[in-house]
């Protein structure tokens, strides 16, 4: 795995490079600055795989770069870890938004760090195979156009929608901060019901276009508070939302159905897609950590998507936040 | 981790602490310039930021290396002018806040000296 490591200390860059090298990643290229890691971007034939991105520096901070690299192509979906020694929320909440996969903290646990590239080389690995799969798609393009390379649980990546991250470093994110961090946050999930029958009539890009469209309303919704939004696959989008927020105003749900309403959703042949969209329960993160926190991200998700099931076998008792949409894509 | 890549490990890091160690020799003079800087009203603020700055960078080593204590010193200092720049009413005074910066200094360059001569003697 290439890796790139960029830090303003020359200590720790050292440090990272022994590290890495005693876990067998040898292939480490380090940068003392933003500045000088774009040049190493420039001047590289061949892209990294996973990116160590010092979050304070002077000038282009990591925040910054993490942006800068995220918006490269070849790099959207490569791991970017930040590397901080700060225990201030804020930091590592900008992060994620910018775009990063994970954080590892200074001072280095070195089973910690080990552990984090190996969770990296995971998503390299997966990557991979997914380019692969893609590839082999596109060589046997069916005539049938509804055919996808990837399936309804998978988690899709969505790109160019702001605090919208990889289901995977939605975990990363709640899982590594502490109890105290989470203190007022909760989750909340969205399920596109009857989804089955969508993707199943739906072509890749309209499928695609569709999940991007969601998470843009709920991004736009959720505008007013602190947040981070992932796509968890089957439909189900994972919300979680800011501290001291006890609960999301009511207007929020029906603010949601009339973006999703103004957005016109319809297949690429002009159907109108058809498609209610149910809110689960708030739970709330305080006091949880680890594994417990990774198990109320679940259970938000199961509150939707039940809360779909209950709609459809009794319609009258529905969530008020259960609309019907119509609209056009693409 | 085999047992032979942690010996190559532990052989490099004792490298790292041997240039950190040098390293933090210029930190403290730069640190003591600061120091006197932030005796002086128009000085500062833009001291204490470079302070915290330096501080950081120490906090972010120093533990890793096994230096234990001015990690923990490094990581109060930079909290203490966090706290104190940011004007907030819980904030430290400026005396509280120099006190911690001379603890800092005084048993950085305590440990930098005794680091060094053990790293000589060795």
């Amino acid at each position: 795995m290439r890796i790139l490591s960029v830090d303003d200390d020359p200590i720790i860059l050292e440090l990272l490079t022994e590290i890495l090298a005693s876990i067998g990643h040898t292939e480490v290229t380090t940068a003392e600055s933003a500045a000088q890691a774009f040049e190493l971007l420039k001047a590289d034939c061949v892209p990294y795989d996973c990116f160590l991105l010092d979050i304070q520096m002077p000038e282009i901070d990591g925040i910054q770069l993490c942006t800068a690299i995220r918006s490269m192509p070849q790099y959207r979906r490569a791991p970017i870890l930040m590397i901080t020694a700060m225990s201030d929320k804020t930091y590592i909440d900008k992060a994620f938004t910018a775009g990063a996969t994970d954080y590892v903290t200074k001072p280095f646990d070195m089973i910690e760090l080990g552990a984090r590239i190996r969770v990296a080389e995971r998503l390299v690995d997966a990557q991979r195979y997914k380019t692969k799969k893609l590839v082999d798609v596109n060589q046997h393009k069916p005539t049938v156009t509804t055919e996808k390379p990837y399936f309804l649980e998978d988690k899709l990546p969505i790109d160019n929608v702001d605090g919208v991250i990889d289901y995977i470093a939605l975990e990363n994110y709640v899982s590594q901060l502490s109890r105290g961090s989470l203190f007022g946050s909760s989750v909340l999930a969205f399920h596109i019901s009857d989804v089955e029958r969508i993707f199943k009539g739906a072509s890749a890009f309209d499928f695609e276009c569709l999940i991007t469209d969601v998470s843009e309303a709920i991004t736009q919704c959720l505008m007013r508070s602190q947040f981070l939004v992932s796509y968890a696959g089957n439909g189900t989008f994972v919300c979680v939302y800011g501290s001291g927020q006890k609960h999301l105003p009511d207007s929020l749900e029906s603010e949601l159905s009339e973006i999703i309403s103004s957005m016109e959703l319809c297949y690429s042949d002009g159907r109108p897609i058809l498609f209610k969209i149910v809110a689960g329960k708030p739970i709330r993160l305080t006091f949880r950590s680890g594994k417990t926190v990774i198990e109320a991200l679940l259970q938000a998700r199961s509150t939707a998507e039940n809360g779909d099931v209950e709609f459809l076998r009794a319609p009258k008792k529905a969530s008020l936040f259960n609309t019907y949409i119509q609209g056009r894509t693409g | 981790m085999t047992q032979a890549a942690q010996d190559i490990l532990q052989g490099q890091l004792e490298i790292i602490r041997a240039k950190f160690i040098a390293l933090l020799d210029d930190r403290l003079d730069e640190l003591e310039y600061l120091r006197e800087q932030i005796e002086q009203d128009v000085q500062r603020q833009k001291a204490l930021q470079q302070t915290q700055f330096i501080a950081h960078k120490i906090y972010g080593s120093a533990g890793t290396l096994g230096m234990t204590e001015i990690g923990q010193l490094a990581a109060k200092t930079e909290e203490t002018i966090i706290h104190y720049l940011s004007g907030k009413d819980s904030c430290p005074t400026l005396q509280d806040t120099k006190r911690v910066i001379d603890t800092f200094l005084d048993n950085t360059a305590e440990a930098s000296s005794s680091a060094y001569w053990k790293s000589v003697s060795a």
